[in-house]
């Protein structure tokens, strides 16, 4: 066997171990799993007149399920729950499905929401006059 | 007590990516070489431009390539149905079989270098093309059918100059001398030494196209040269050029 051929053969086993590692990757990255992830929340269109007397927490702990190639996109790119409060009423604000408020990929999906969203409002104390 | 299942996983996943690559790697040693390593790599690069297409969120082209590689694998099978054919027979050929497969291949070596060594004694020209694992009928133009056993005497005769097909290739494939006279495309490269005879030039040109083995023997010099891949093995003496005539060429190609 001439060095050439042994240098084919050895460069042919690495590129059978790549390509075999490589749909190895493809198939998984496809299969579905799940992911507990902390969302930052980020809030606005507070009602004017409403003061917020217990604010969104800072993180909601969730369980995203779908392909696994999506989660960790959703990993490397980061999400985000934005809440718009322009409903809120004076009172206790129960947001029953915060992830609503979060753009996620078509095949992904919340599966269990961990932490509650809760908001409490109360009305502003009018501006007394000077 | 979680680690147990844990580790099993990865041992069973590791398992599973060592018997793929098995399993490649043995299907790529059916087709040539150099086209093994292309294919291989080839779709190494489709599965990550697939998966970065998939992370980056571009949807048609992920679809795509996704077509691509599943129709890649049947395409695959298709075009080197021969070579998986040969494969699948010589496997369940005994040991006894390929014994005499290995006879047949040094006794088709000891021709050519016989009838080489012969024409380069009476410095009479010679083009010898072995056909291997690549067709090279495209590449072959005019010549005279003959399907005759390949023999010294035959390739000496064939080339003597008084012989109406002396001028051309003779082309042996599958273990058969099956055309001569035949003209082989010239090299294009203009790196090659001008000095270089058009039989050297012809043999270079064929076998940049394909992988096949071509035997010269110069009529000026009367010295023999092997050309693989467009490169030139010159001056090669009787025992050099029966080596290396056994690494070229393998039983599968001749039968």
């Amino acid at each position: 066997m001439t060095m050439d051929q042994a240098e084919k053969k050895i460069l042919l086993r690495v590129l059978s171990l790549l390509l075999a590692g490589l749909v190895f990757l493809f198939i998984t990255s496809e299969t579905q799993g799940e992911k507990r992830v902390k969302v930052p929340v980020e809030y606005g269109n507070v009602p004017a007149g409403l003061t917020l007397v217990t604010k969104p927490p800072a993180y909601v702990e969730m369980v995203l399920a779908g392909p696994r190639i999506l989660l960790l996109k959703a990993k490397i790119t980061g999400l985000k729950l934005q809440l718009d409060l322009h409903g809120l009423h004076a009172g206790v604000n129960r947001f029953a499905e915060p992830e609503r408020f979060i753009p996620l990929d078509d095949e992904l999906r919340v599966k269990t929401v961990l932490t509650a969203v809760d908001i409490m409002a109360q009305p502003s104390e009018p501006k007394k006059p000077d | 007590m979680t680690e147990f299942p844990q580790n099993l996983s990865l041992i069973l996943q590791t398992l599973d990516i060592a018997l793929a690559a098995f399993v490649i790697y043995r299907l790529s040693l059916l087709i040539n070489g150099a086209l093994a390593v292309r294919i291989l790599a080839s779709l190494s690069l489709l599965l990550i431009f697939s998966m970065a297409a998939r992370l980056a969120g571009l949807h048609t082209v992920h679809l795509l390539l996704k077509a691509v590689i599943a129709s890649s694998f049947v395409a695959l099978v298709v075009i080197f149905q021969t070579d998986i054919r040969l494969a699948f027979a010589t496997m369940n050929r005994g040991r006894q079989g390929k014994e005499r497969e290995v006879e047949e291949v040094d006794s088709i070596i000891e021709e050519l270098a016989t009838a080489a060594e012969s024409l380069a004694g009476r410095q009479i020209g010679a083009l010898i093309v072995i056909e291997r694992s690549m067709s090279i009928d495209n590449f072959i133009a005019v010549g005279t059918d003959i399907d005759a056993k390949v023999t010294s005497e035959l390739i000496s005769s064939i080339f003597l100059p008084y012989s109406p097909i002396h001028d051309g290739a003779v082309i042996i494939q599958k273990g058969k001398l099956t055309r001569a006279g035949c003209f082989l495309p010239l090299t294009q490269n203009p790196d090659i030494s001008k000095n270089l005879g058009t039989r050297h030039r012809a043999a270079i040109g064929l076998t940049e196209l394909v992988d096949a083995v071509v035997l010269v023997v110069s009529e000026e010099t009367g010295s023999i040269s092997l050309v693989v891949g467009g490169h030139k093995s010159d001056d090669l003496d009787s025992i050099t050029l029966r080596k290396v005539l056994r690494k070229l060429i393998e039983p599968r190609w001749l039968s």
